[in-house]
């Protein structure tokens, strides 16, 4: 069980969240990122605000969450 | 190699099974092979087996980062099956479930092919019109396809509950040919039959790097050395992209957590494999009496073979809706691995911008059910430099020029 910092509501369960990939394009055509990296996630159950949260794919821990910044994470 | 036969069990149990060599040569990596393929678990091996078998190539190492089969090909949930929706698919799918049949006299092995039949639950009246339209273009494609209504589903699988108040069955499509096979054993038989044609079968020898000089590959680096080789192919579903980069080849594999579970054995009640996409959760029998529960992939991307609990619980509750009667059996493991997923759900087979490299990876959560097509037709690739005509549509290229084989919605299980 994921717990993500929601930067408005704060550490919530990770049921109340969808994740919307990364937010790097170059994932799109060089694979996932080994590593850290940061994606997109929605507080669905909650506020309802995208974020982006930076995760440790290989070892699956979290490193905090973030208001999207100006021209990240388009699609 | 000692061939299986009636006379040969017959004779070792009178020895106490003493005589019994082992079924594959230990094999130290030499310094060079004519081909090396990178990935030991069903598909490499596969690989392996018919360029020696089919193309008499035989100076060639399957090299193993841990141990045989370790990967994906010990964690899946043993479906075979071909009822896809894309011709190209279709295509290539049949074509390994038109080689499972006899795979285990050819390999002298028990793969323990069973073809049960498959049943894929319609739950609402959408399902059922996607699920005539899947198996009219099944038919078209010359493929075994039914569609059953509620009632033949439930004489076909008595098990099956089809008057759920929120989930009724409203026709159900079936795949004769259809079944499952041990998982394991396919990755030991062509271990065995690879190894006995001299293909040298390494474990414990994971890949760095792929070693290119002037856009032409000429080995690769290894955790015991490195080996020099005039062609790689990278079988290693997710560390594909990782290894292709080291040679400048960006490999668009998202990486995805797929778990799976299985229940206490008990005895047979369930005598095919039922998939309800719409539940989100499939489920078969295994021969030791275990029920074998299929999930989809988890919800973000990762390395770690370890998914979100809310997943299993949405299949328990799925799986319950549609046999109540498993409701107090207990569940006895839980498992997961890392899928690698491509941006059309279809896999990647075939060369590489790189002259010598190619790939046979992305094959996401239904890779097992291909393992002899798959094997067959990289085999080719690697032997002739062309494309097997069934494996061209699933080159890399494709998504340059935009030649998807979409298979997200088609593949009949959440991909």
């Amino acid at each position: 069980m994921l717990y993500i910092a929601c930067p408005w509501c704060g550490p919530r369960e990770e049921p109340e969240f969808v994740c919307g990939g990364a937010t790097d394009p170059a994932e799109r055509t060089g694979g996932t990122v080994y590593g850290r990296h940061g994606e997109l996630w929605l507080h669905r159950y909650g506020c309802r605000r995208w974020f982006v949260l930076e995760r440790d794919t290989a070892r699956g821990t979290v490193h905090g969450a973030r208001a999207v910044g100006d021209g990240e994470g388009g699609r | 190699m000692v061939t299986f036969s009636f006379l040969t069990l017959a004779r070792e149990a009178l020895r106490g099974h003493a005589g019994w060599p082992r079924q594959w040569r230990r094999a130290e990596p030499r310094r060079r092979y004519k081909v090396v393929i990178v990935g030991g678990g069903a598909h490499g091996l596969a690989t392996a087996y018919y360029l020696a078998r089919e193309h008499g190539i035989t100076d060639v190492a399957v090299l193993e980062k841990g141990w045989l089969g370790g990967g994906n090909t010990a964690r899946n949930t043993t479906i075979v099956r071909s009822n896809y929706l894309n011709p190209e698919s279709i295509a290539l799918y049949d074509h390994a479930l038109d080689l499972w049949p006899g795979l285990a006299r050819e390999l002298n092995y028990n793969v323990m092919f069973s073809p049960r039949g498959l049943l894929t639950l319609a739950l609402s009246p959408e399902d059922a019109r996607q699920g005539v339209r899947r198996i009219h273009a099944n038919r078209l494609a010359g493929v075994d396809a039914e569609w059953l209504t509620a009632r033949e589903a439930h004489r076909r699988c008595p098990l099956l509950r089809i008057d759920h108040p929120r989930w009724p069955v409203e026709g159900a499509a079936l795949q004769r040919r259809a079944g499952v096979a041990r998982h394991d054993a396919v990755a030991w038989a062509y271990a065995r039959a690879a190894s006995a044609l001299g293909v040298d079968v390494v474990e414990h020898c994971p890949g760095r790097a792929v070693r290119t000089a002037n856009g032409r590959v000429t080995g690769v680096e290894t955790a015991r050395g490195v080996i020099d080789a005039d062609a790689v192919a990278l079988v290693t579903a997710g560390h594909t992209a990782a290894l292709a980069a080291t040679a400048g080849v960006g490999v668009p594999l998202e990486m995805r957590p797929l778990q799976a579970f299985v229940s206490e054995p008990v005895k047979p009640a369930l005598d095919c494999v039922v998939m309800a996409p719409r539940l989100d959760v499939y489920v078969s029998q295994s021969d030791k009496g275990e029920l074998v529960f299929g999930l989809p992939v988890d919800g973000y991307p990762s390395f770690v073979p370890q998914g979100s609990f809310g997943i299993i619980e949405r299949a328990v509750t799925g799986a319950l809706a549609l046999f109540p009667a498993l409701s107090r059996l207990r569940l006895l493991r839980i498992w997961g691995g890392t899928v690698d997923l491509t941006p059309d759900r279809s896999p990647i087979i075939g060369a590489t911008p790189v002259a010598g490299l190619y790939l046979g990876c992305g094959w996401g959560t239904g890779g097992f059910k291909a393992t002899p097509a798959a094997g067959r037709v990289l085999a080719h690739a690697l032997a002739t430099g062309a494309a097997h005509p069934l494996a061209e549509p699933f080159g890399l290229e494709r998504f340059s020029t935009g030649t998807l084989i979409d298979e997200r919605a088609a593949a009949a299980v959440a991909h």
